[in-house]
């Protein structure tokens, strides 16, 4: 490993950056990278590739179990509210039915088990990714504009354990990219 | 075509199929007989089958308005399901005769029942609805369903025979404008159907969403027939080529919808009625209120709505194919219990309580009347190819699984 190499020479290097034609070859390279054992890697692409995130090997994250307690929560706030409100705040008999009436709370409860749901999924789905994000260096490489029109690109990130600025260069040649260069932080 | 393996896997579950049929019906009629309950297990028993023969040709006509990849691996075995539909309905004329002939399953049948001025069933039934409910008009509208849903399950099977032979995509354009026609039919017949062959067991109850709540059951358990098949038959030949985690994905999703939707449409009924709270109305739930089956809501709350949608909403349990199964097996048998909940306490024996002589005939009409369709289904699927031959649209819909394939 040439951790020590590349933190003195090249300390504002992000990363390197590989383009494709398609996204077959996306979807192959960023495969093969995973099985040379690249962890720390990005792929962009204009559209969702099906399997893309897969081959980059997609790990547990937090946001199922979040959202889950999130639905549990807002179900229990949603009943709670009603039942707070209809039998200890402001108890009124309404067409002769007990002051529990759960059957007409059921909607409110699950409406807002799907609200607090939603919310808690896309809240920690940002706070996961580190979102909202002002500045990030992939936006200096080259030509990266394309990766929202026509543009396929795979990114090997200088934090990865193999990085190895001449061996990865090499690596990703090997991959049949357009180009491969470096991106500066 | 299915490989020789295949074709011996089908054999021989024909053959334990029809010895599944002649037990259940041997339990069905003969303790049914003895019991009372014969034609309403039967009945029970007939409408969930026919669900499975109505809803493949619903997903036949989807697949021609809308579908892609998940329905072309299926298309064939929703084709054979559509032509059970002949053998459904002699199966229906025999079961549903009886009925009214030889039983009170349908009430408003019965001259005397009509008559019995203390009845407090009859109190509450408008006399308008004998225009719709009574024999004659039964006959005929029985008749009339059949008619349309064997005539486009014909036409369908037909232009899709050509379409393999010729590869000519007009067939495709007059399947894509018959679908559209089809599926407008299909919902208008059901929900008459609906209401003739189930909600008519309480002459007393009406509700507009019912034919809805039956699709919605039927096509769930449609979805899990075809992951069932698709898992078996994607061992070897060409269907292992297509079938990807990404169909089963699609599937599951699907099995997921409809489970919202089956729960969504039993509930929202349930809530108008309880609030109304008119006596006219109310009639078919406090018949499901008391003894066991209150009970028996909780199960349906928590294993037919909850357990299906929290295991379906996990993308791993959908992906994979193992895990898939299981889930649609277990839909499948939830599928017998809702049934049972929503026409036998209609029953007069069964108002507030689990007649276990009725649960009996129904287990045994399931597989009776069950284990004949899978003999007449094999038999259809092994008649054509498993996968349509020369589909312009193939390519087009695998492009998305292909991508995927791929890696």
């Amino acid at each position: 490993m040439s951790a020590h190499g590349h933190e003195n020479d090249t300390p504002q290097v992000h990363g390197l950056i590989a383009e494709f034609d398609d996204p077959d070859t996306l979807l192959t390279a960023t495969t093969k990278a995973h099985e040379a054992g690249y962890r720390a890697m990005d792929a962009y692409a204009p559209f969702p590739v099906h399997g893309l995130a897969e081959a980059m090997g997609v790990r547990k994250t937090y946001v199922s179990l979040v959202t889950l307690i999130g639905g549990f929560t807002g179900a229990l706030t949603g009943f709670g509210m009603q039942y707070f409100a209809s039998v200890m705040h402001y108890p009124y008999s309404i067409g002769g039915k007990q002051l529990n009436s759960w059957p007409a709370f059921m909607p409110i409860t699950f409406e807002l088990g799907i609200l607090f749901a939603a919310f808690a999924a896309l809240g920690s789905m940002l706070l996961f990714n580190g979102l909202p994000q002002h500045y990030h260096p992939i936006f200096n490489a080259k030509r990266f504009e394309r990766a929202s029109s026509d543009g396929f690109f795979l990114c090997i990130e200088r934090t990865d354990a193999q990085y190895d600025t001449a061996q990865t260069k090499v690596f990703l040649e090997g991959l049949g990219p357009v180009e491969v260069s470096e991106v500066i932080e | 075509m299915l490989t020789e393996n295949q074709l011996q896997k089908v054999k021989s579950l024909q053959g334990k199929s029809l010895l599944a049929a002649i037990g259940g019906l041997i339990v069905a009629i003969g303790w049914g007989f003895l019991n009372g309950s014969m034609f309403q297990g039967l009945l029970i028993g007939y409408l969930l089958i026919f669900a499975l023969g109505v809803s493949s040709l619903a997903l036949v006509m989807l697949h021609h308005l809308c579908g892609g990849s998940w329905s072309f691996v299926a298309q064939r075995i929703a084709e054979a399901g559509s032509r059970t539909l002949p053998f459904l309905a002699l199966v229906g004329a025999l079961v549903m005769g009886g009925a009214l002939m030889f039983s009170t399953v349908f009430p408003w049948a019965n001259a005397e029942f009509l008559n019995i001025e203390e009845n407090h069933l009859i109190k509450y039934m408008s006399h308008e609805k004998e225009a719709f409910l009574n024999i004659k008009t039964f006959a005929i509208c029985f008749v009339g369903y059949f008619a349309v849903w064997i005539g486009f399950m014909l036409a369908f099977n037909g232009w899709s025979k050509k379409l393999d032979d010729t590869g000519d995509p007009k067939y495709i354009s007059k399947m894509k404008i018959w679908a559209g026609f089809g599926c407008v039919f299909y919902v208008l017949t059901m929900t008459f159907a609906a209401t003739h062959w189930a909600m008519s067991t309480d002459p007393t109850f009406f509700s507009t969403i019912y034919g809805a709540w039956m699709i919605a059951g039927g096509a769930l358990s449609m979805m899990c027939f075809c992951v069932i098949m698709l898992t078996w038959l994607s061992d070897e030949g060409p269907l292992a080529e297509k079938v990807s985690p990404q169909i089963y994905h699609h599937f599951g999703n699907f099995m997921l919808g409809f489970t919202i939707f089956w729960s969504y449409l039993s509930f929202s009924p349930f809530l108008i009625i309880w609030y109304g709270n008119l006596p006219e109305e109310i009639g078919w739930y406090l018949h499901r209120s008391g003894g066991g089956l209150a009970a028996m809501t909780v199960v349906l709350i928590v294993g037919v709505w909850f357990t299906p949608m929290y295991l379906l909403m996990m993308r791993n349990n959908k992906t994979n194919p193992n895990k898939l199964r299981k889930i649609a097996f277990y839909i499948l048998a939830t599928r017998v219990v809702d049934m049972y909940w929503n026409i036998a306490p209609s029953f007069e024996n069964n108002h507030n309580t689990i007649g276990w002589g009725t649960v009996v005939s129904t287990l045994g009409a399931v597989a009776g009347i069950g284990g004949l369709w899978l003999w007449v289904f094999l038999n259809e699927l092994k008649k054509r190819p498993i996968l349509p031959q020369q589909d312009p649209r193939e390519e087009l819909m695998f492009l998305k699984e292909k991508a995927h394939n791929h890696g």
